[in-house]
C-alpha cells in the first residue's frame, strides 16, 4: 500500500473532527474522498501532511510511519498536498512558484521539469513572468498542481481543485489529473462536487461528520441514487452528460 | 560645498540603509518589529572594537562582528520570539519581548564598557584622503560605500534569484503553503535573523569607525532612524529601504550643515508625516507588505 491510515482521530480543542478513519490507497490508484462541507475532508488531508497532529491512530506512507515526521519532511518524502484555495504564492512569478516546487524533491529523482509542466498546462508558459497573484482561479489551480508536480510526488493529495472554477476549466483540470494518474501518479482527490469526482475515479470514500460512512467502487456509489441525493445534493444534467461521455 | 555634503550624506545614508534592511527583512518575513535591532548594531561595534583591541586585524574583527551580531540575532529569535510565533501571538508580544532583549544587551554592554565611550586605536583604519572633481573622499568612506553596495547587491541577489530567496519570500507570503512545498520555516527564520543581525553588526563597526566612538547607547538613534527609513520606504520593501536610507542620510547631513542645530530630528519626522499623508504605505509600499516585493 502507498498509504495506510488506521483508526485515525483528530480533534480541534477537544472537539472531534475525525473519528475511526480507516483508509488505504494503493500505488497507481485514483481515489476520491467526498462529503459535504465541514465533514472533515481537509482535516484528513492536513493530518496526512502533518500540518494537523492526530489525537490517535496511525498513518503510514510507503511503509514509513508519519506520526513523528515534520510537515516539510512529509512533503520531501513525496507525499504532496495541493491545498484548498490553491495557496499559490501571489508575490512570486509563475516560474518562481514552479521552481519553489522543486524544493520537495530533496534527494529524490526529478519527474517533471518546467518544460513538462508547461506542456501539461500551456497557460503557465504564456504567463511565466507574471506574478502568480494576477492569474485567474483556474490558472492558479493549474499552477498549484504544476508546482506540486515539480516536487516529483509519489502521491498527490488534492483538496477541492474544482472549487470556484468554471465547468470548462474544471474539466480541463480533471483531464490533467486523469492523465497524470494514467502515467502512474497515485492520487487522493477530495471533492464536494461528488458527481464529477465519482466520474473521474475508480474508488471512493464518503465522509460525513468525521466518519467514513460509505466506501466502494466510484461507479457503484454514483449509481446509488441515495448517496448522491442524501449526502451530496442532486446532480446537474450538465454533469450527468459529462460522465456519460467519459 | 553642497556636492561635498551630499556625498557625505550618501555615505551616511548607505549605513542607514544597511542597518534598516535587516530590520525590514525581519519585519517582512516575520511581521515582528525587532526593537532589539539597535542593540545588535551596538553589539557589532563592541565585538569589532574589542577584537581590534585584542590585536586582531580589522578585516577579521569585522567578520567576527558580523558573525557575532548574527548569532545574537538568532539567539534573540530562539529565546524571545520562537515560542510566541508558535502561539500565533507574535505581533504584540514580540514588541515587548524585543524591548526586553534590547535592555539585556544594552545593560551587558554598559557593564562591560563601564558606561564609557570607547575608541578604536589611532589609524585602525588608514587615514587617507582622495580628491576628485573637487570632492574630498576618505578611504573609509570609499570602503563603506563599496562594502554596503556589495552587501545590498548580494542581498537582493539572494532574495530575488536564489532558492533560499524564494523560500524566504514564500514563508513571508504564506507560511502554510510554504511548508506544504517542503520549506522548513524554522531554517528560514534562522537564516533571516542571522542575515539581519550580521548586517546590523557590520553597520555597527562602520558607525564606530566613522565617528570613532563606540558606546552602549549607540544603537538607539539608529533604531529610530530605521523606523523612519522602513516606513518611508514601505515596510518590508528592500528597494524602499535603500532609497529611503540614502535619502535620509543626505537630508540629515544637509540639515546639520545648513540649518540651526537641533532641528534635524524635527525636520526628519515632519517629512515622515508629510510623506505618509500622501503615501500612507510609504514610497514603495503596498497595503499588504512583505519581502516578496521589490
Ligand atoms: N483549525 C480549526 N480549528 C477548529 N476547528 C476546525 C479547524 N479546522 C476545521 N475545523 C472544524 O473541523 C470540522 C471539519 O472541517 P474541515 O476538515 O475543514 O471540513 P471539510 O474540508 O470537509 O469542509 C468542521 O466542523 C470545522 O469547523
Ligand atoms: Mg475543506
Amino acid at each position: 500500500m502507498m498509504l495506510t491510515v488506521k483508526n485515525l482521530a483528530v480533534a480541534y480543542d477537544g472537539i472531534d473532527a475525525l473519528r475511526g478513519i480507516d483508509l488505504t490507497v494503493a500505488a497507481g490508484e485514483l481515489v476520491a474522498l467526498i462529503g459535504p462541507n465541514g465533514a472533515g475532508k481537509s482535516t484528513l488531508l492536513n493530518a496526512l501532511s502533518g500540518v494537523v497532529r492526530p489525537r490517535s491512530g496511525s498513518i503510514s506512507f510507503a511503509g514509513r510511519s508519519l506520526s513523528r515526521t515534520a510537515p516539510h519532511r512529509i512533503s520531501r518524502l513525496g507525499l504532496l498536498q495541493v491545498p484548498e484555495g490553491r495557496q499559490i504564492l501571489a508575490d512570486l512569478t509563475v516560474d518562481e512558484n514552479l521552481l519553489l516546487g522543486q524544493l520537495a524533491l530533496g534527494a529524490r529523482k526529478q519527474r517533471h521539469d518546467l518544460a513538462s509542466v508547461r506542456a501539461l498546462f500551456p497557460i503557465l508558459a504564456e504567463r511565466r513572468r507574471q506574478l502568480a497573484g494576477s492569474l485567474s482561479g483556474g490558472q492558479q489551480q493549474m499552477l498549484a498542481i504544476g508546482r506540486a508536480l515539480m516536487g516529483a510526488p509519489d502521491m498527490l493529495l488534492l483538496d477541492e481543485p474544482s472549487l470556484g472554477l468554471a465547468p470548462m476549466i474544471c474539466t480541463q483540470v480533471f483531464d490533467a489529473l486523469r492523465r497524470l494518474n494514467a502515467d502512474g501518479l497515485t492520487i487522493l482527490l477530495v471533492e464536494q462536487n461528488a458527481t464529477r469526482a465519482l466520474a473521474s475515479t475508480t474508488r471512493a470514500y464518503v465522509l460525513e461528520q468525521g466518519r467514513i460512512v460509505h466506501t466502494g467502487a466510484s461507479a457503484d456509489l454514483a449509481a446509488d441514487g441515495r448517496i448522491i441525493a442524501h449526502y451530496l445534493g442532486t446532480e446537474t444534467p450538465d454533469l450527468q452528460k459529462e460522465r456519460d461521455l467519459t | 560645498m553642497l556636492a561635498q555634503q551630499i556625498m557625505n550624506g550618501l555615505v551616511a545614508g548607505a549605513v542607514y540603509a544597511l542597518f534598516a534592511l535587516g530590520f525590514t527583512l525581519v519585519f517582512g518575513v516575520h511581521r515582528i518589529l525587532n526593537l532589539a535591532h539597535g542593540a545588535l548594531l551596538m553589539a557589532g561595534a563592541f565585538i569589532g572594537l574589542y577584537a581590534v583591541l585584542a590585536g586582531i586585524p580589522l578585516w577579521f574583527a569585522i567578520i567576527l562582528a558580523m558573525v557575532g551580531a548574527g548569532t545574537l540575532s538568532v539567539l534573540i529569535d530562539v529565546l524571545a520570539f520562537r515560542r510566541l510565533r508558535a502561539s500565533g501571538q507574535a505581533e504584540f508580544g514580540a514588541i515587548i519581548s524585543s524591548i526586553g532583549a534590547n535592555l539585556v544587551l544594552v545593560s551587558i554592554a554598559q557593564r562591560i564598557s563601564e558606561t564609557k565611550v570607547l575608541r578604536f586605536p589611532f589609524a585602525t583604519f588608514p587615514v587617507v584622503f582622495y580628491r576628485f572633481w573637487g570632492l574630498r573622499v576618505s578611504l573609509l568612506q570609499l570602503a563603506i560605500a563599496g562594502s554596503v553596495a556589495f552587501l545590498l547587491g548580494l542581498l537582493s541577489w539572494l532574495i530575488f534569484h536564489t532558492s533560499l530567496g524564494r523560500q524566504v519570500r514564500a514563508v513571508a507570503g504564506n507560511p502554510r503553503a510554504a511548508v506544504l512545498l517542503g520549506v522548513n520555516p524554522d531554517a528560514i527564520y534562522l537564516r533571516t535573523f542571522f542575515l539581519s543581525g550580521a548586517m546590523a553588526g557590520l553597520a555597527g563597526v562602520l558607525v564606530g569607525l566613522s565617528f570613532n566612538s563606540v558606546h552602549f547607547m549607540m544603537g538607539e538613534p539608529y533604531l529610530l532612524r530605521a523606523f523612519v527609513v522602513v516606513i518611508l520606504g514601505g515596510l518590508g520593501s528592500i528597494a524602499g529601504a535603500v532609497v529611503a536610507g540614502m535619502g535620509l542620510g543626505v537630508l540629515q547631513t544637509l540639515a546639520t550643515a545648513y540649518l540651526p542645530s537641533g532641528l534635524t530630528d524635527t525636520i526628519i519626522f515632519s517629512l515622515l508625516f508629510l510623506v505618509l499623508m500622501v503615501r500612507p504605505n510609504g514610497l514603495f509600499g503596498v497595503a499588504n507588505t512583505g519581502v516578496g516585493r521589490r
